[in-house]
């Protein structure tokens, strides 16, 4: 499930509120950041 | 003939110094063996929960899997398993990982540094390893110098992993088990 913030007012959209258009659905601000997958990640330490 | 001269503890291991008579193509193989060959723990596996912090998965993974764990490995699918879990404002240390059946060698290795609200939660997996595989797993740094013919003396400086004399006992085991396999294949090719 894709995760972005919105920089201006903090909320937390889906990718499916989102729809094709990059802006925030309650403010109109263009700025969002994708948040970090709710999954375990595995690295090798090397 | 090996007999041993010096031994100090440093800032980061151990120094320790000895001479050994044999031929330098032995010696040689020792001084390998010992850096390359001899197993000891290192962590492998990260399983990242939580990383709001300003360093990546990546290279996070990678400073933990250069800390040195405590321990001489028995047998070959034993692992420790630590966990690391902070919030910022803060430091992180390597004394913050605990484990139950584990230690790190030093406390005072910084991991990240955690601003306000940063979080990590980790989990790791330490498992045996060979400094020919990855320098992780190397125990020591050794070198030699020759003192008489047929004669050297070697500097050794550990790592925290393991005492000196362990690993250099770890090696010669490791040189005659070597010794042996090759004599047993020979004698296969004989036959």
């Amino acid at each position: 499930m894709v995760e972005y913030k919105c920089l201006n007012c903090k909320k937390i959209i889906k990718l499916e509120e989102l729809g094709k258009r990059a802006r925030c659905p309650h403010c109109s601000y263009k700025i969002l950041v994708k948040l970090r997958p709710k999954v375990v990640k595995h690295v090798k330490a090397r | 003939m090996i007999t041993i001269k010096e031994k100090r503890k440093t800032r980061i291991g151990e120094e320790f110094i000895f001479s050994l008579k044999a031929p330098i193509s032995f010696s040689n193989a020792i001084r390998r063996i010992m850096i390359s060959e001899v197993p000891t723990f290192a962590i492998e596996d990260v399983y990242i929960y939580e990383n709001s912090s300003s360093m990546d998965d990546e290279i996070l993974a990678h400073r933990l899997g250069l800390i040195p764990i405590k321990g001489k490995p028995l047998l070959e699918n034993e692992v420790i398993t630590f966990t690391l879990e902070k919030e910022g404002p803060c430091t992180v240390y390597s004394s913050d990982l605990k484990s139950e059946n584990g230690e790190v060698a030093f406390k005072n290795i910084p991991i990240v540094k955690l601003g306000k609200g940063q979080r990590i939660q980790i989990e790791c997996e330490a498992i045996p390893g060979i400094g020919k595989v990855h320098a992780k797993w190397q125990p020591c740094n050794a070198v030699y110098k020759q003192i008489a013919d047929d004669e050297v003396e070697f500097f050794v400086e550990t790592f925290g992993q393991m005492e000196a004399e362990e690993i250099l006992e770890e090696a010669v085991k490791i040189l005659k088990n070597k010794a042996e396999s090759f004599l047993q294949q020979l004698e296969m090719i004989e036959q």
